[in-house]
């Protein structure tokens, strides 16, 4: 049976347009905003871990120098144990490392998936001789706790996210 | 070559190395303050399971422990919300006082790494670079220093030279070693930091997949923290959140890894590579984190560097005011001619550039340089010209020391031919003596000469026109040669007062006092220490005059210190002599106008040794100027000739003096023209014993006079020392017998 081309024709322009149309997406407004209990540059991990804290993706990172990354300890581990190809997790997520009393903001793009599905925003900070805060701050990425501020319990003084 | 490496880069990276320098010297006394105020019980009293488990007892919410290079034990851990830290007795965990890293020296810390440009790569690349301009810049000087010294094993001899080059060397030689040291470990660091060396710090153990099920063991009697000495320690850290599926982190001076609670045995290692052994020896060469010692010992070099930085620049930019610049200098490999230059004071020089203009303006390429910079590069398809002058009585001036060593060892010619001219003064005997014997060197190495020695006497311009004159038909053009003599800057100085002798017979001698005019204005530094506003000059260094119809300056020997508020010399009076009839035609209140040129090598050592001075008639007058700077009352003998001590007795009071305030201890005399008619060189001999003696410890001895006096006084000093096997031209060879000869 030969298949009369409009018809096909147009049943491929539609099924191109719905497989082109991406998933909808939310900008995310983040501000990390840091205590005054350091001095120098502290670099800042964060990203994302699912709900059994399994590594999902690294949102930005606070500080260029990767030499300094494996000191963001649950991050290094999640990434560790996920198998995660590190170099290619934070290449173009870099940015300046943070000082004291910083307020930090990063404007994200997050799929509509990750939303109310048990995902975690977790931010983990470390300073150049001084501690390691695996986990320093975290937030479900839930609407609910959108522009709620979450205390950090080491160098980040409070997180929150806005919709 | 050596010297503008050394140059270059010092005075372009001083700012940065100064910088470097300071915040690192600031840093130096950390870790012995830090060591000081720790205990580190021996090896084998308390093992990592005993601390944990003190820790632990006292500090429940413990976060982790840490040991730093300099013994401090460190315990971070949180009190109601607070993150807190404490320094704690290693043996027993009992807190010695709360920890924060000062905050002073976290901010010079970062001002030295990354000149507080945190961590971008601008701020670290600096100081990189300073590191690498650092160890150019030790290496260059230290060619350098060799070169001058004569040789590896004359380098802590005593350096002679100004005061800043003093300094300059001296600094110098003390902190070599240290400074090289601190380039070569930040270099490492800083290209481990851009990743072009490892570092293997980023190495980390695999976190576990698993873990045992079993209920955590108390951690003193976990077999891998018992294992582990204290001393061995660099940190432990506690199970987060008091998990008990979370694992111990150890990390210790041969590696990392994690620590099950419930077995208490590594389950993940990772031993240190040896990259990142040697990055933390480097390091701890460096910061002296665990050497506090070799800290301080590298800080007080590291205070060295803001000196040697300013001298270094003080004196380049000296040599670079003093000598007239190459302009136009072509390079050596497009040059068809080039001059070779043997100057002392910088006057030949500029007699190479008029001839360089001239050379440029009728189509040549020339590339001047100095005679010791010969070499086969030189050669080839050129013509060569050789412009020298002569140093005391017959030495190779300063810039061609070395040509006659390199001569020989040539494979090269200039196929075009070579000249010689040499610049000398006839009335100085030996006329152009070396400038004499390098063409004497250049005909027995065969080199094709186009035209034959020429000489110019006192710095002759028309003769030096005669000269190009001469050599044009060789060159096929002609060369007008326009010499315009270029003096160093002039000031003003006022005759304060005079005071004549021996007109009587037949030498008629001044000693002229000169001030600074009071219209003149004083520089800060002079009106600070409350000076006079003279130029620095000290007892041997050298006083130009140029005197009305003349252009050639004429120099005498300066008897006093500008600290002393005026320059004296003094001055014989010759019928013939331009400069000194001027000079005696003064009357005080009379103005002149003089340069002052150093002699460094004209001076008396530093140290105590004592000082044996021979000098008649004027030839005094700087001895008299280092008498009266003894201000240690170190031993000085002089010997002093004239005619008749009513008529020509210089500073015969003042001696008079000098001898009772202990200045001079001995002085002994020899007048030609009384009945108990006496010379020098007798006197000499008949204290042969007491001069042997002053020898043997290490005396020095001066002479200042005409040629044939002394080579009289010279002639005397080797048959006093032969006894004791030694001889006036060895002690030259040492630096301790120095002539200057008018």
């Amino acid at each position: 049976m030969r298949l009369h081309p409009a018809p096909l024709g147009l049943a491929s322009l539609a099924l191109t347009f719905v497989l082109a149309v991406p998933a909808a997406a939310r900008e995310v407004k983040l501000t990390t905003t840091m205590a005054r209990n350091f001095i120098g540059g502290a670099y800042a991990a964060v990203y994302l871990v699912d709900a059994e804290g399994k590594y999902a993706q690294t949102l930005h990172v606070f500080g260029y120098n990767t030499r300094y990354y494996s000191h963001f300890r649950n991050w290094w581990r999640a990434t560790d144990q996920a198998g995660a190809d590190r170099a290619a997790e934070v290449d173009g997520k870099s940015g300046a490392s943070v000082r004291r009393g910083d307020v930090a903001e990063l404007t994200l793009d997050l799929a509509d998936e990750l939303f109310d599905a048990g995902f975690v925003l977790r931010i983990d900070s470390t300073l150049y001789e001084g501690r390691d805060y695996g986990t320093d701050a975290e937030v479900p990425l839930a609407t609910a706790s959108a522009g709620v501020a979450v205390d950090g319990r080491g160098y980040v003084k409070s997180l929150q996210f806005d919709l | 070559m050596q010297r503008r490496l050394h140059a270059v880069s010092g005075v372009a990276a001083a700012l940065l190395l100064v910088a470097l320098a300071v915040s690192g010297a600031l840093l130096a006394p950390g870790p012995a303050y830090d060591r000081a105020q720790v205990s580190v019980p021996p090896r084998g009293t308390v093992s990592v399971a005993d601390l944990a488990a003190a820790v632990v007892a006292r500090y429940p919410l413990a976060e982790q422990i840490s040991r730093k290079p300099s013994g401090r034990v460190v315990v971070d851990y949180t009190e109601g919300d607070e993150p807190l830290s404490m320094t704690i007795d290693p043996a027993t965990a009992e807190p010695i006082s709360p920890y924060a890293p000062s905050a002073f020296g976290t901010r010079i810390g970062d001002l030295h790494r990354a000149f507080g440009m945190g961590d971008s790569s601008l701020g670290h690349g600096l100081a990189g670079l300073g590191a690498v301009a650092l160890a150019l810049v030790a290496l260059s000087g230290l060619r350098l220093l060799i070169t001058r010294m004569g040789g590896l094993r004359m380098l802590r001899a005593p350096v002679r030279g100004t005061p800043l080059q003093r300094l300059h060397v001296v600094l110098s030689r003390s902190s070599f070693l240290a400074l090289l040291l601190l380039a070569l470990s930040g270099g490492y660091m800083s290209a481990a930091f851009f990743g072009l060396l490892p570092s293997g710090m980023e190495a980390q153990p695999d976190y576990p997949a698993e873990f045992g099920a079993a209920a955590p063991l108390p951690v003193d009697q976990m077999p891998a923290l018992r294992a582990v000495d204290l001393r061995d320690l660099r940190k432990l850290v506690f199970p987060y959140d008091g998990d008990p599926t979370e694992p111990y982190e150890l990390v210790t001076r041969t590696g990392a890894g994690f620590i099950d609670q419930a077995s208490g045995e590594v389950v993940s290692w990772l031993p240190h590579s040896g990259a990142r052994r040697v990055y933390a020896a480097v390091l701890a060469l460096h910061t002296g984190q665990g050497l506090w010692w070799l800290a301080l010992l590298t800080g007080a070099a590291a205070l060295a560097v803001p000196p040697l930085a300013f001298s270094g620049v003080v004196l380049w930019w000296r040599r670079r005011r003093a000598r007239p610049r190459i302009r136009r200098n072509v390079a050596l490999a497009n040059a068809d001619t080039v001059i070779l230059v043997g100057s002392e004071g910088n006057s030949t020089w500029g007699f190479a550039y008029t001839l360089q203009n001239a050379l440029t303006a009728a189509g040549h390429f020339v590339h001047v340089a100095e005679m010791n910079q010969l070499s086969a590069a030189h050669c080839g398809d050129r013509r060569m010209f050789i412009l020298t002058a002569t140093y005391g009585d017959g030495a190779a001036p300063a810039t061609a020391r070395r040509f006659l060593e390199i001569l020989p060892k040539l494979k090269a010619t200039p196929k075009r031919g070579v000249t010689v001219l040499g610049f000398g003064d006839r009335d100085f005997g030996h006329f152009c003596y070396f400038a004499v014997e390098v063409e004497a060197a250049l005909i027995a190495k065969g080199w094709p000469i186009f035209s034959h020695l020429e000489t110019i006497n006192r710095e002759s311009p028309q003769e030096f026109a005669r000269w190009g004159d001469a050599i044009a038909p060789h060159l096929g053009h002609e060369l007008r040669l326009v010499h315009i003599a270029e003096t160093p800057r002039r000031q003003p100085f006022e005759l304060i007062s005079r005071q004549d002798y021996g007109a009587d017979v037949g030498a008629p001698s001044a000693i002229m006092r000169f001030g600074a005019p009071p219209d003149v204005r004083r520089g800060i530094w002079q009106k600070l220490t409350g000076r006079a506003a003279l130029p620095y000059f000290e007892a041997g260094d050298l006083i130009g005059i140029v005197p009305p119809g003349s252009n050639m300056p004429r120099y005498y020997s300066i008897g006093s210190a500008s600290a002393d508020g005026f320059l004296e010399f003094s001055v014989r009076e010759h019928a013939h002599g331009v400069c000194s009839r001027f000079l005696h035609g003064l009357m005080p209140g009379d103005r002149i106008s003089a340069f002052v040129r150093p002699n460094p090598e004209f001076r008396l050592d530093a140290g105590r040794n004592p000082v044996i001075m021979v000098g008649a008639g004027c030839g005094v007058g700087p001895l008299a100027g280092f008498i009266r700077a003894n201000k240690a009352r170190r031993p000085m003998r002089l010997y002093f000739g004239a005619r008749d001590p009513d008529s020509d007795f210089l500073y015969r009071a003042e001696m008079m003096d000098w001898l009772s305030e202990g200045r001079l201890s001995a002085l002994v005399t020899a007048f030609s023209r009384t009945n108990d008619k006496a010379y020098l060189q007798d006197k000499l001999r008949a204290d042969a014993e007491v001069l042997r003696t002053m020898v043997k410890a290490g005396a020095q001895v001066m002479v200042v006079g005409s040629r044939e006096m002394a080579r009289d006084v010279m002639a005397a000093m080797d048959e006093v020392l032969a006894p004791v096997g030694l001889s006036a031209a060895k002690l030259k060879a040492d630096g301790r017998y120095v002539e200057d000869i008018y």
